[in-house]
Parts: structure tokens; sequence; C-alpha cells
């Protein structure tokens, strides 16, 4: 389970990574719209990221 | 503290340096400086009978180069990017003035350290960073993005961040301590978990391909968004790359390294807000 999640969470690192720059593509091409859905999707993808990782006492 | 725009002198980073400034009466208007720039209010060395005169200091600080080379730096800076801003056709004559009286502030302040080192960093940078802003503000139809040359604005890039260099503190160096024999082994409390160093280094590598791709906007009213916008992703992925690689190794109790809801939490929304803007962009 551990190892899953470890590797979860570098996967959302990527696709965080990926969807920043094709955000910024996207902005650059005048697509507003796909360049702020991309950028939110970035952001929350590196937060999800980070957070299922993140050592929390118990099950909370 | 230090001065807004002032690079800190590294006096606060040393808790022996602050005893002995108490301790020992001098200038209150210059700061002490740790190991390789105590020198300009010290008492210079081999000067006869240990007298420190304005002379041997300049000597001493000219010797050294670091004003000669924060001098030049200024120099190449304003030639480079405030002077063409302030003296181009058609902007106005407050921003001459204004950066012509940033030459002196930037050049002459570098031979004044030798003598006032805190005084000489407010002018020599924050002054010399304001009158040059200022002159830009004023001037500001000259460094139009239509207008700027791209291999000027990256020398002057480069020729800013040599002056930032140029007033740079050394790094306290410090004693080394004798090794004391009664002291306990110490063991290193954690260590890096495997591929931690690779997975920190994608990260930085995936900031600087956003920047890349940044670069690559053509149309100039969205490349300072784009920039501004790549920038923050790059320190958010840098960042987040970084906390990844650590919290993966660590070994904790099994129950939290389960999906708590604090984890799924935020991927529930990162699906829900995917899945509804994924509809969303189809349907128009």
């Amino acid at each position: 389970m551990s190892r899953a999640i470890d590797a979860f969470a570098i996967l959302l690192l990527a696709a965080a990574a990926a969807a920043f720059a094709f955000g910024i593509y996207a902005l650059g091409s005048r697509q507003d719209f796909k360049a702020l859905y991309l950028l939110i999707v970035g952001g929350l993808s590196l937060r999800a990221s980070t957070e299922i990782l993140r050592p929390r006492g118990g099950n909370a | 503290m230090p001065a807004p725009l002032a690079i800190s002198s590294g006096a606060e980073r040393l808790p022996g340096l602050a005893a002995a400034s108490r301790s020992a009466p001098m200038d209150p208007g210059d700061v002490e400086l740790p190991a390789g720039d105590a020198r300009p209010i010290q008492p210079a060395e081999g000067a006869p009978g240990g007298r420190d005169t304005p002379l041997t200091r300049l000597e001493r600080g000219l010797r050294e180069g670091r004003a000669a080379q924060a001098t030049l730096a200024a120099l190449a800076a304003w030639t480079i990017t405030v002077a063409p801003a302030a003296f181009a056709r058609g902007s106005p004559w407050p921003a001459r003035v204004l950066a012509v009286l940033a030459l002196p502030a930037g050049a002459g302040a570098p031979f004044l350290a030798v003598f006032r080192r805190r005084l000489a960093r407010h002018i020599g940078i924050s002054s010399f960073l304001a009158l040059a802003t200022l002159s830009w503000l004023l001037a500001s139809p000259a460094i139009q993005p239509a207008r700027l040359d791209p291999v000027r604005a990256a020398i002057g890039a480069v020729s800013w961040g040599v002056f930032a260099l140029s007033w740079r503190d050394r790094w306290p160096t410090g004693r080394q301590l004798d090794p004391d024999p009664d002291a306990p082994i110490l063991q290193a409390r954690a260590h890096l978990p495997p591929l931690s160093v690779p997975l920190a280094g994608a990260g930085a590598l995936g900031g600087l391909a956003v920047l890349l791709v940044a670069w690559r906007v053509r149309d100039p009213d969205r490349a300072l968004l784009a920039e501004a916008a790549a920038i923050a992703c790059a320190v958010a992925l840098t960042t987040a790359a970084a906390s990844v690689a650590i919290f993966r190794g660590r070994r904790l109790p099994s129950a939290s390294r389960r999906l708590t809801r604090h984890a799924v939490r935020p991927l529930l929304l990162l699906v829900t807000f995917a899945v509804l803007g994924a509809v969303v962009m189809m349907l128009r």
C-alpha cells in the first residue's frame, strides 16, 4: 500500500508538471479557459501529491 | 535589522561577533563584518604603529579590488539599462536628472564602503536602485517591450546580477574548533530516502521546462503574464517535488500511510474539478 501511494504521488507530480506546461502553452495560444483549467488542475494535483504523503497522527 | 533593499551584512549570523561588537567601541555608523569583511573597520594590518588612517584604509580597500569591481558593475548596469532609457528621444528631463544622480551613487559608493560600509550600502544599493527605478518609471515609453532589444535586455539583466554579486559579503568561515575527546559520537537522526535526489532534481527540471514554455509565448501582451505564471508554477513544482521526495521515504506507523481523510479530500477536489472542467470544455 505504501509503495502504491508513493507511486501515485509521483504520478500526480508528473501530471501537475504536464498540466502547468500545457496551461502556459494554452495561455500563449489565447485559449484562456483551457489555460485557467489546466493551471488549476496542476495546482490541485500538486496539493494532492503532497497531502497524500504528508504524515498525520492516527486516521484523523 | 538590515536596511530595505540592502544585502544583509551577515553580522546577525554571528552571535559571537555581536558580543564582540558590544565590548569594542566603534563608529556607530559602521557595520562590523564577519571574517574577511571585518578589515575596513579594524586596525590596519601592517600599518606603521597599528594606526588605521583613512589613507591606509582606502589603500587596502583598493588593493582588495572589491570597490573597483562594484564600481565597474554599477557603471555597466547604468550604461546598459538606465542611460539608454533616460536619454532616449522624448524622455522627460526629470528622468535624465535622476539618471545622472544615480551614476555617482552607484559608482562612488563602493569607495565609501572602505570607511563607512553601512552608509555606502544605503547609497550604493538602495539609493542607486531607487533612482534608477524612478528614472525608468518616468521614461517608461522608452522601455516598452516593443522597443526593447532582446540581446541588450539580456546583457542588462546579467549586468544587474553582477552588480548584486559585487556587493556581496563573504560567507563567514569561522575558526575550526578542536574536537572534544569527551563528546559522545553523534549519529545522524535521519537519512534521505532512496531516489530523493533524482526526484527533487526532476521537479527542478520540470520547473525549468515550464519556464522554457513561457519563453515561447510570442504575444507581447501575454508574455509577461505567462512568465509570471510560469515562475509561480516552477516554484510550486520544485517545492512539491522536494516535499514528495522527503515524505516518500518516511517510515511511519501503517495507520498514517493509508489514504486518510486529509489525503482523500484534495484528491476528490482534483477529480471533481478535472471532470467538470473537461465536460465544460467539450460543451463549449
